[in-house]
């Protein structure tokens, strides 16, 4: 089954339109979702909750509509939000037991285990949290239900990197179940690197790609020349180029390359570059 | 709906324990005057005011976006606010009710009349506001909120000490009793307070998060 699907999903707004967005994301893996500021990563993460309309289109969660399954699908999304969004006066304890009331498979054990293997205190308000803190208790309340699918947006973005680290582990135990599924949108490429099989990127409110990770990795190269070296070269096979002092970069599609120079490995974050700030610059 | 309303108790919790003592105060300043009417007046007004203050700082932290990606609908989340309401104006007046029969002895029934009257007008006051704060955002409408208290109550303070509103209360006066004006203001409010809901709820729905 697959765990979220958005299908000919278009959302306009006076300087930005998310543009017949078609993505179907699979039970059991991880995607990551990457695209400049403004690319639409939040606008589609907004579209999933219903907290801004599409114009068109449809988005199914675990098969079942986002409007009229509305609840029924929520009880099974754990969300980690950018702002986490706790009410600051708020302590831990009082969180769980405001939560217990809203989410039906509200596991309160489960919820205790977390936050002391996250070392969040019980009686301190939320205001008084550092942003690690307060990924760290949305993350805990995303998995004291029944998740089957996790929603984070920028969940690591302004953490150190041992938070990070601590985060992106739990993120790789909760995938063990396999009807369990993130989606996860961050700037710090390096963790979607880390963890991710598969890669969505979007652009200017276009889906460009949806790969594997892995497959993505293997289908390009970066070429470092002088500018005749890359003129001489298909140019179907530059993706996008980068001039600096030292000569010129460019992003290849190891399947149409034709040179014979060595290539370095390209990371996803040279691959999101390329397509969008280099694309077919020379 | 009751982890809802558990969450705006746990949000206004410092803030009523500040009203509180300023109740105390005017308790106080009423028993030794005694004269109860700015108590009831405040007590209910307290009460209309924690709604709208818990929505404030729902607003600041971004609550209902998060609230919304939970298992709780729109209308839950404006339902709760307006049950809040409710729920805090009707302690309010016990407190009110139960100060009028022990603490001022004199005048009791004008005191429980003078009460319903002013839960009429609270309600009504809520039911403007609310639409408001959740139509611009409580930020922005706080100063749109205050005038809509201020305003007519100078404007009503004013008009009468020129006299020009003496052919209407002598009108009220003659064709109508206490409680007649008591009943009409709870059933007025009560009347405006559930089309202010239907509003919010449709309103809310559509509003873009």
């Amino acid at each position: 089954m697959n765990a979220l699907e958005f299908k000919n999903v278009t959302k306009h707004y006076d300087d930005f339109t998310l543009d017949n967005l078609n993505l179907t994301i699979p039970s059991g893996c991880i995607v990551g979702f990457i695209g400049e500021n403004g690319a639409g990563k939040t606008t589609t993460m907004k579209l999933i909750f219903d907290l801004v309309k599409a114009d068109q289109g449809e988005i199914n969660v675990f098969g079942k509509s986002n409007k009229t399954d509305s609840k029924e699908i929520k009880e099974h999304i754990g969300v980690v939000l950018e702002e986490a969004g706790y009410p600051e006066t708020m302590n831990i304890k009082e969180i769980e037991s405001v939560l217990s009331h809203v989410y039906k498979t509200w596991n309160t054990k489960k919820f205790s285990e977390l936050c002391t293997k996250l070392s969040l205190p019980a009686k301190k308000p939320v205001k008084d949290f550092s942003r690690g803190m307060k990924m760290k208790l949305s993350l805990s309340v995303a998995l004291s239900h029944e998740s089957k699918l996790l929603v984070l947006d920028e969940a690591t973005s302004g953490l150190d990197p041992i938070v990070r680290d601590e985060l992106l582990d739990i993120f790789l135990e909760f995938i063990q179940e396999e009807d369990h599924t993130i989606f996860i949108s961050s700037h710090i490429l390096s963790d979607l690197e880390k963890i991710c099989d598969y890669i969505a990127f979007i652009h200017k409110g276009k889906l460009l790609f949806f790969e594997e990770k892995d497959a993505l990795l293997q289908k390009y190269g970066v070429l470092k020349a002088s500018r005749a070296e890359i003129s001489s070269l298909a140019p179907s096979c530059i993706i996008g180029t980068r001039e600096n002092s030292f000569g010129i970069e460019a992003l290849v599609n190891l399947a149409k390359y034709n040179g014979n120079q060595q290539l370095d490995k390209a990371t996803i974050e040279d691959i999101m570059l390329y397509h969008t700030k280099g694309a077919k610059a020379c | 709906m009751l982890g809802l309303l558990q969450k705006d108790f746990y949000t206004i919790k410092k803030q009523a324990k500040i009203m509180i003592f300023i109740l105390v105060f005017y308790l106080i300043f009423g028993i030794m005057n005694d004269s109860p009417s700015f108590f009831l007046a405040f007590l209910l007004i307290f009460s209309t005011m924690m709604p709208l203050t818990a929505m404030a700082y729902d607003e600041r932290n971004q609550c209902d976006k998060l609230f919304l990606c939970m298992p709780v609908s729109r209308r839950d989340l404006v339902s709760s606010r307006f049950l809040l309401g409710l729920i805090l104006t009707i302690v309010s007046n016990l407190i009110g009710i139960i100060c009028s029969i022990t603490v001022f002895k004199e005048d009791r029934t004008e005191n429980l009349l003078i009460l319903g009257i002013i839960w009429g007008l609270c309600l009504f006051y809520f039911s403007i506001c609310f639409p408001i704060a959740l139509i611009f955002g409580v930020e922005k409408s706080r100063y749109a909120m205050m005038g809509l208290i201020f305003i007519p109550t100078i404007a009503v303070a004013l008009l009468a000490k020129q006299g020009y509103l003496n052919p209407i209360f002598d009108f009220v006066e003659k064709n109508t009793t206490m409680i007649e004006v008591c009943i009409l203001s709870i059933i007025i409010g009560f009347i405006i307070y559930l089309i202010s809901w239907l509003f919010s709820v449709k309103f809310y729905e559509n509003k873009e998060l």
